[in-house]
């Protein structure tokens, strides 16, 4: 039990005042000269025993009065503290959970618009001088308003204005800043509604966090958790998209596969699969051909299932696409939708640059395996000694194979430092580099120039490493990560496990700590994307933001003294796997998911121009001039709460020109599980009993009747009434005002 | 308080137009307007009797004997003045109330009253009062200068000890040879025992009694509210009570006593009369002689 004015609880002293003016009256008599005493004596000896009973009780009674009084003054309720009865002015928040799973539908109404109302009829039922701040809260929370929280009018605009957004939950963030908008409060009295679907997701992501933080409101005030779903929803989210074979072409259809999963708990059935081109985009500004590739599949998926839908589409245009497909018939249809950005190439250009080129046995040529394995790609290949910048241009790809870069080496095998300064400029303009050993590869040579000079080698170079004769080394496919996960699973590549590899390039492990950079360097990434069996690394990758990838592979792609890799048709299928990555390279800036910021490095004029963004509602937003980041101007919004397509384009007269555009999809955690969590998995969770109520019709009154219910007063008050009526009573029995 | 005040000519006015008339025969020295038992030569012829042997011969009426020849006496009712005993309570308890409320004061034009009314009948009245024992005794006189004692006596009283009336009374009774009027003022503060032992010897010696019973409206009704502190008159001791809570009860034992007392005079045939201390006098006692005469008894 606690008081909601517990100073009043001073006034149980007041109890004192009975005795008080007990002997306050007994020593102010008047004195009368009496005759008839032995009349006196006897009245007094009758009625002595009963006038002392009769004294002490209503003594008692008015003590007990007093202090009753003081206690339905101090207004005992049933909480220990911050609980407000009725009438009383409340600090309120509203932790309104703003996550993709509040869009489900429930019933006839979606869970958001469940959670709306039940909070608009909790305000409506608050007491006068109450005020109100609402948090939303996804995975992060922001104050949503009212600016003044007094204003309960504003607050129901903020409510109507609120929308669920496409990120995933997490309560903690949003309970941490109802603790801040609970501490800004006046009132004594404080209340937290917290309107969520009780998703299993919001509560065990930081679940030590957020029971801390609730466990500090409800030191403040009264925790509510109003649940706003009543069951599970049927759901089928699109996981992936991804073109079937190779790179996707301009002019040409292109199959895709779509990966729908049901991560409700029931199937759903007539599950219709779509796939647009554009399909947004291209009415506007930017040519683009309509979305034509539209086939509709309709399927069963079980409860828990991964399922794939083939469907294709034509893809007109070269450069940067947007693909959208669409999934129905499902209960939440935020995650119904799916857009990627892909790179549809017109005609690809590789330049290979030959280290080793020989004429007679042109199969011992350091390119002559790249060759095939590109095909139907067409490759120019270049000696190394002819490679100039002007070789470069209009390539999307370059490959170095056993190429020298030592002076004193032979001149045919070497390029030269002019290519090398073309080369850095070219990885820096995005394109990608790919880099074979061999036996022209010297450490000292690459070191200095590669990675000292134009920093393009991922790693710093060793020593050849020569594996025993008996003993050759092989690839470890379990080591396999980024963009060669596949490697692990794809029966394509079990044979690498089998093929020999007798000489490598000693690499330095990369540092997972790099140290810290010079300012303006950019940013960059080096991961081991594949190891041999004896750990030693296979294939380092450079990733730097807003740079074209590097690829190290530590073994040659030519040379039998070194491997035979290039025999196996893992060789094909890794390098295909390598070519895609490469030149998709820019897709993974551009697709994003929801919560992530979206960056976007302009080029020419466009980087002196102020940037404007275009969410998918239509709404704008200006970023500004561009800032210059790691050396290059940089447009970064902030983080996104919409899936769907963003358009990021100068700010001048004609929209859509020289804009990027960025996919963002769903966060795929969000849906996963949507699974509620019972009250009592949620108090054992919290570690205290809340208060649980579900969203219904009568939203607000349950608020008021439980505010009514916590406090006591009412029942105080009746026994007050009673210890009145009996003092009356007994007073005027006894005849006696004191 | 002046000794003309105890004559309050309103009193007196009502008193005497009723007049103060014996209702039984009294002893009397002096032919007056009441009664005699003593039959003898008197003017107020009775009755004829046989003569007996011893008879005076002087009282045979020959007149009789000559129309019948038998010897007869005859009889004549002899009128005579009376005795008044005035008996006043002087003691402490005498003292409450305020004015002419004061129970002292209202008993001493009580006995005023009385005196006045005896003495202008040309009866005799005695003046005895008391508290523990006689404080003073006026004898029996019907002189108008008696009045005028009996007046000055009562100025000069003031309470002093307490009661003691049981004894008084016997001794009253044990002095006074002639039957006469006895008229007891007191507020009766003793034991109701004590008080009818001592009327029972005045009515034994054949006196009329009656008892005055003087009390203040305060003792009968015990307004008072608040916390009070009653300090006894006659006896040292003190009492803080709210008299509001023991009021029911007080009355209750008032009105028990009252009604012994009452009782006890009435079982003797003694009159008993209340008396209110704060009501005016001559309504009272003009009420209590017309009843006087109104229930005449031989």
């Amino acid at each position: 039990m606690s008081f909601l004015t517990p100073t009043m609880l001073w006034g149980a002293l007041a109890a004192g005042i009975p005795i008080a003016l007990h002997f306050f009256y007994r020593s102010r008599y008047r004195t009368v000269p009496w005759a008839a005493m032995k009349f006196l004596l006897t009245s007094m000896e009758q009625t002595s025993r009963r006038l002392k009973f009769q004294e002490l009780l209503l003594l008692i009674l008015r003590c007990l009065l007093l202090v009753v009084l003081a206690l339905a003054l101090a207004r005992p309720t049933a909480k220990t503290s911050g609980s407000a009865g009725k009438g009383e002015a409340i600090d309120a928040v509203f932790l309104m959970d703003t996550s993709a799973s509040m869009a489900a539908r429930d019933g006839e109404k979606t869970r958001w618009e469940r959670a709306r109302e039940a909070a608009l009829g909790i305000l409506d039922q608050l007491p006068p001088y109450s005020t109100v701040q609402i948090v939303s809260c996804s995975d992060r929370a922001t104050l949503a308003g009212p600016r003044v929280p007094s204003n309960l009018d504003q607050a129901k605009q903020v409510l109507d204005e609120l929308k669920p957004s496409d990120l995933t939950t997490d309560l903690m963030p949003g309970a941490a800043e109802a603790l801040k908008a609970l501490e800004r409060g006046n009132a004594p009295n404080k209340e937290v509604y917290v309107f969520s679907d009780m998703q299993k997701r919001g509560f065990e992501q930081q679940p030590s966090g957020l029971s801390e933080n609730l466990k500090k409101l409800r030191e403040r005030g009264m925790v509510h958790l109003v649940r706003c779903g009543t069951r599970t929803p049927s759901n089928v989210s699109i996981v992936s998209l991804t073109p079937q074979m190779g790179l996707p072409r301009a002019g040409q259809r292109t199959l895709f596969t779509v990966m729908v999963r049901n991560t409700g708990k029931e199937p759903v059935r007539n599950v219709v699969v779509s796939l647009s081109v554009n399909g947004k985009i291209e009415k506007g500004d930017i040519a683009a051909g309509p979305a034509d590739g539209k086939q509709e599949t309709e399927n069963v998926v079980g409860p828990g299932e991964t399922k794939p839908f083939a469907v294709s589409a034509r893809l007109d245009k070269a450069g940067t696409n947007v693909l959208t497909a669409r999934v129905e018939n499902d209960e939440l249809d935020r995650d119904n939708r799916f857009d990627q950005v892909i790179q549809v190439f017109e005609q690809l250009r590789i330049l290979v640059v030959d280290g080793f080129v020989d004429e007679k046995n042109p199969e011992r040529s350091a390119s002559f395996f790249l060759r095939f394995a590109f095909n139907p790609i067409p490759v120019e290949v270049i000696p190394a000694n002819q490679a100039s910048a002007v070789s470069l241009s209009g390539k999307d790809l370059c490959v170095l194979s056993n190429v020298s870069l030592d002076p004193s080496q032979n001149q045919s095998g070497r390029v030269s430092e002019r290519f090398l300064e073309a080369l850095a400029n070219f990885v820096r303009e995005g394109k990608s580099l790919l880099i074979f050993g061999g036996s022209n590869v010297k450490a000292e040579s690459y070191n200095r120039l590669l990675l000292d000079r134009y920093k393009l080698l991922p790693v710093k170079l060793g020593a050849a490493f020569k594996a025993p004769e008996d003993k050759p080394l092989s690839f470890d496919r379990n080591s396999a990560r980024g963009a060669y996960d596949r490697v692990r699973e794809d029966r394509n590549y079990q044979s690498m496990e089998r093929v020999p590899i007798m000489q490598v390039l000693k690499v330095d492990e990369p540092k997972a700590d790099a140290a810290p950079r010079a300012e303006g360097e950019a940013v960059e990434e080096v991961q081991v994307l594949l190891r041999y069996n004896n750990g030693m690394p296979a294939i380092v990758g450079r990733k730097r933001a807003t740079e074209g990838d590097v690829l190290l592979f530590t073994s040659a792609a030519h040379d039998e003294d070194w491997t035979l890799w290039p025999l196996d048709p893992s060789f094909l299928a890794t390098i295909q796997m390598t070519f895609r990555g490469l030149l998709d390279q820019q897709t993974p800036l551009l697709n994003r998911t929801v919560g992530e910021a979206l960056t976007f490095s302009p080029t020419g004029k466009d980087a002196g121009l102020p940037f404007i963004l275009v969410k998918p509602d239509g709404k704008r937003e200006r970023l500004g001039v561009p800032q210059l980041a790691q050396g290059r101007p940089l447009v970064r919004t902030s983080e996104t709460s919409m899936a769907g397509v963003y358009r990021m384009t100068p700010d001048r007269e004609i929209i859509g020109e020289g804009a990027a555009v960025f996919a963002v999809t769903p966060d795929p955690r969000e849906t996963e599980d949507l699974t509620a969590l019972t009250n009592a998995e949620l108090d054992d969770l919290l570690g205290f009993k809340a208060i649980h109520v579900t969203a219904g019709q009568n939203a607000g009154e349950w608020a008021t009747d439980e505010r009514l219910n916590r406090e006591w007063t009412m029942w105080v008050l009746i026994v007050l009434m009673i210890l009145v009526v009996s003092e009356t009573v007994l007073a005027w029995v006894c005849g006696r005002a004191w | 308080m002046p000794i003309s005040s105890y004559l309050q000519h309103d009193v007196l006015s009502r008193a005497e137009a009723l007049g103060v008339k014996a209702r039984i025969i009294v002893e009397g020295l002096r032919v007056g307007d009441h009664k005699s038992p003593y039959r003898g030569f008197s003017v107020e012829f009775v009755q004829h009797r046989e003569y007996v042997p011893g008879d005076d011969i002087r009282h045979i009426d020959w007149k009789s004997y000559g129309r019948s020849e038998r010897y007869t006496v005859k009889q004549y009712e002899q009128e005579t003045n009376f005795i008044g005993h005035l008996v006043l309570d002087a003691s402490r308890s005498m003292l409450y109330g305020e004015g002419a409320a004061n129970k002292l004061e209202y008993a001493k034009l009580i006995i005023a009253s009385l005196a006045h009314l005896i003495i202008t009948q040309r009866d005799s009245a005695s003046l005895n009062i008391f508290d523990q024992t006689w404080r003073t005794r006026l004898p029996t006189s019907s002189q108008m200068g008696h009045l005028r004692t009996i007046l000055t006596a009562l100025e000069s009283c003031e309470p002093k000890e307490k009661t003691e009336v049981g004894n008084l009374l016997e001794d009253l009774a044990s002095t006074s040879r002639r039957r006469g009027l006895v008229f007891v003022v007191s507020d009766g503060l003793v034991e109701v025992q004590d008080m009818l032992r001592g009327l029972r010897f005045l009515r034994l010696r054949g006196h009329e009694v009656t008892l005055l019973h003087v009390m203040h409206n305060d003792e009968m009704t015990l307004p008072f509210e608040g916390m009070v502190k009653f300090d006894g008159l006659e006896e040292m001791r003190h009492l803080l009570t709210q008299p509001h809570m023991i009021r029911t009860t007080y009355q209750r034992v008032v009105q028990a006593y009252l009604k012994e007392l009452r009782e006890g005079c009435e079982a003797m045939h003694c009159d008993y009369v209340l008396l209110d201390s704060t009501k005016p006098l001559g309504p009272a006692l003009s009420q209590y002689l017309a009843a006087r005469l109104r229930v005449r008894r031989i």
